[in-house]
């Protein structure tokens, strides 16, 4: 195995609540013994419910905040701080208005990390520009318009070729297709991809959605009120899932097929407050298989082959049943037929 | 051969009672700065008692000014034509405003996607259910709140007479998504319909709304109008599904033929872009390009600048929706599409 580019250990972030004098203080723990790594061009993903932590752990990981405990090791080493971090890892973000600047061209927009960084001279940034654009799949065109005049997923792109403009290691992507609708999903999916084949960069991928994740990933991590509770590849993590959460959230996904709900499993309840977090296991409050001992005892994170899992009872559970049906056979062949016509012209 | 925009009317697909609504070239142009905007053009739609129509397509394609037409909400700048608009036999387009407020509040109701933007921040959840019952029906107040208090228990929240003290920041998005199904249910509406209900949701929790819409709407024989963009809550709720794309109604069909067989090519990208059609990693099938302008609509299929089948009368000649297989309809020359592709040379 390579050495990895990034390792996590143990973890831990917390947040001071209430300000002014007569506020009471109270702790906010986000993160709580977080391992993880990620190997050089590796996608990683990060999944669960909102408010498990996810943003905070990817912002912590870019630099953007520190940790409150624990350690981080960025190609062996404690990472770098400020410029030269920022350099190595990029993130980008969910909203792709917002973390435009909108009196900025496109082009210039672009060139601003590489030129902070001292990356390009004025003679340079031109072509750095033209390069990174067709990079990301936009027409050098778009270079002198503003972002408002962009559609979503262009906006998107124009995020992702800033992120590049340092040829980071690592790109933090904090749902940064949420937002935008399955078909230009899809194209960013590719772009990110694509980008990756070519430069070798990690990726570590956070969503709150499970579908794309299955695609893209090669490693899975579920997260679950500040707690990494499994994590191991993508294909047996899908396939054999050890964790009851993790198996609830793959199971409330809907598929696009009439009657696949039908033996959904469901949870009740919704996410307990971070304020308030059950003792023993975090999860048992929603947990169909909870027992006495979950209340008691928090259970550790062990290893199962190349997965870890943190579930007292994760060699007890029922043998887990994938429910994804076959698509159809006239549709699969209405599919093929698209994706034939969509190369032919892509290659014209 | 050239067809008229809705040359063929749509069988239904069994024989069902009367349509509690029909729609038939529902256009709605909004008045701005730049000019004239079409956000629907001539738009179809039928929905029987108790049925659950989807309204799917990607941002943009109208569904919302399609509900909100509906509700008589659009605001003074929308012009509205529509060759019928009828809800329970009852024409729409003259109704006066007093007359529609009437009906939104007991015949129709709607749920949003923010629930946090429709219900009032300084005020208990309770006493906005209590209010949207007595604005209609003119019973004592302690009976009105008892009765608030059972739409909330049914809703699933739990402690519900507690609950129904809290302001709407107390709950949960999930929470508050109820509350709002609870206050929409109240009168026991013939129709109502849901614009993105659970987008804003984590999905167990969608999984639960999505169960609980379903089960309220069977138990009191309500008709669902149901938008969204996504094809996975479209499988699993729907009867029917339209789909729309920059305005237009490009296909419409019942939920099973719909994933089994979809004739338009928009459904076909729509679907083929969803990760679980494509495998693992090998790339992914996109829909080329972006929706239009809604200003600079592209002359003929409004869908042919990214259709990867478009072809000459493509790009002049606007499709006319044609039945293909009973209550399956089509707004594309090609149609039936697998059928003409395979003929081709
Ligand atoms: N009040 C308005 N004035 C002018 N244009 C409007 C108005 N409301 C909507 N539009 C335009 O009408 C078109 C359809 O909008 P609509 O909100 O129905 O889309 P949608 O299908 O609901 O999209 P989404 O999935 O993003 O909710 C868009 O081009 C939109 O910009
Ligand atoms: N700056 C902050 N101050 C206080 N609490 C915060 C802050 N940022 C995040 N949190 C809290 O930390 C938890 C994790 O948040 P976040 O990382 O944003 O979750 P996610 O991205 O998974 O939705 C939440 O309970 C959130 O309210
Ligand atoms: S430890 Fe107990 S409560 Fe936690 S996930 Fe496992 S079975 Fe459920
Ligand atoms: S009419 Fe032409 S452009 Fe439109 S969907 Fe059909 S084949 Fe494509
Ligand atoms: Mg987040
Ligand atoms: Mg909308």
């Amino acid at each position: 195995m390579t050495a990895p580019l990034l390792e996590l250990r143990t973890v831990r972030k917390d947040f001071a609540l209430g300000q002014g004098l007569f506020a009471k203080r109270r702790i906010l723990t986000a993160l709580d013994g977080i391992d993880l790594s990620i190997a050089p061009g590796e996608t990683l993903a990060l999944v669960g419910e909102s408010g498990c932590g996810k943003s905070t752990l990817g912002r912590i990981v870019a630099g953007l905040m520190p940790a409150t405990a624990g350690e981080i090791l960025f190609d062996g080493h404690p990472p770098a701080r400020g410029k030269a971090r920022a350099r190595q890892i990029q993130i980008v973000m969910q909203d792709p208005f917002g973390a435009l600047n909108p009196k900025m061209s496109v082009g210039e927009l672009i060139a601003e990390p590489a030129l902070l960084h001292g990356l390009v001279t004025r003679g340079t940034t031109p072509a750095r520009v033209a390069e990174l654009l067709s990079l990301v799949g936009l027409p050098e065109g778009v270079a002198p318009r503003y972002p408002h005049a962009l559609s979503g997923g262009q906006r998107q792109r124009v995020a992702i070729a800033r992120a590049l403009a340092t040829d980071p290691k690592l790109i933090v992507a904090d749902e940064a297709v949420s937002a935008l609708d399955v078909s230009v999903q899809a194209q960013i999916a590719n772009l990110l991809k694509d980008i990756q084949a070519r430069t070798g960069v990690s990726l570590l991928f956070i969503s709150h959605g499970l579908s794309l994740v299955h695609h893209i990933s090669d490693r899975v991590a579920v997260m679950y009120l500040g707690r990494i509770v499994e994590d191991g590849p993508t294909a047996d993590l899908f396939a054999r899932p050890r964790h009851p959460y993790t198996r609830a959230l793959i199971s409330a996904t809907p598929e696009p097929v009439p009657g696949s709900s039908a033996d959904r499993m469901h949870l009740t309840g919704e996410v307990p407050s971070p304020l308030a977090l059950p003792s023993g296991c975090r999860f048992r409050t929603r947990c169909p298989h909870a027992t006495d001992i979950c209340a008691e005892v928090d259970p550790p994170r062990t290893a199962e082959g190349a997965a870890h899992v943190a579930c007292h009872l994760a060699h007890r559970l029922p043998a887990y049943q994938s429910q994804t049906p076959e698509p159809a056979p006239r549709l699969q062949q209405a599919i093929a037929l698209y994706r034939a016509a969509a190369a032919r012209l892509d290659a014209a | 051969m050239k067809h008229s925009p809705r040359e063929t009317m749509i069988a239904p697909q069994t024989a069902r009672p009367e349509p509690l609504l029909v729609v038939r070239g529902l256009s709605v142009t909004f008045a701005t700065d730049q000019g004239p905007l079409k956000a629907l053009d001539a738009v179809d739609l039928t929905l029987a008692p108790g049925e659950t129509l989807a309204v799917v397509g990607e941002s943009g394609s109208g569904k919302s000014v399609l509900s909100l037409a509906l509700m008589g909400l659009l605001p003074p700048t929308a012009k509205i034509e529509a060759d019928a608009l009828t809800f329970d036999g009852r024409d729409l387009t003259g109704l006066r405003e007093p007359d529609f407020r009437t009906l939104r509040g007991t015949a129709m109701s709607m749920i949003f996607q923010e629930p946090a933007t429709a219900l009032n921040p300084v005020r208990r959840i309770g006493d906005q259910i209590v209010e949207a019952i007595r604005l209609h029906e003119d019973i004592p107040a302690p009976k009105a709140r008892a009765r608030a208090i059972e739409a909330l228990a049914a809703t699933g929240i739990p402690a519900p007479a507690e609950r129904a003290g809290a302001f709407p920041h107390q709950l949960s998005g999930g929470m508050r998504q109820r509350a709002l199904i609870a206050m929409a249910l109240v009168h026991r509406p013939r129709l109502l319909i849901a614009d993105e209900p659970t987008t804003a949701l984590d999905v167990t929790v969608q999984a639960q709304i999505l169960d609980l819409i379903r089960d309220l709407a069977r138990e009191t024989g309500t008709a669902t109008l149901f938008i969204t963009h996504d094809m996975g809550v479209v499988a699993e709720m729907a009867d029917r599904v339209s789909v729309f794309y920059a305005g237009r109604l490009v296909e419409t069909a019942p939920a099973p033929a719909l994933f089994s067989s979809p004739e338009h090519p928009y459904t076909v990208g729509l679907l083929g872009s969803m990760p679980q059609m494509n495998a693992r990693g090998a790339p992914m099938l996109p829909i080329r390009g972006t929706v239009p302008d809604p200003r600079l609509m592209p002359p003929g299929c409004h869908f042919h600048p990214r259709c990867p089948f478009a072809a000459g009368a493509c790009r002049t000649d606007r499709p006319a929706l044609r039945e293909i297989r009973p209550g399956q309809a089509s707004a594309c020359h090609l149609a039936p599409l697998i059928e003409t592709l395979e003929a081709r040379p």
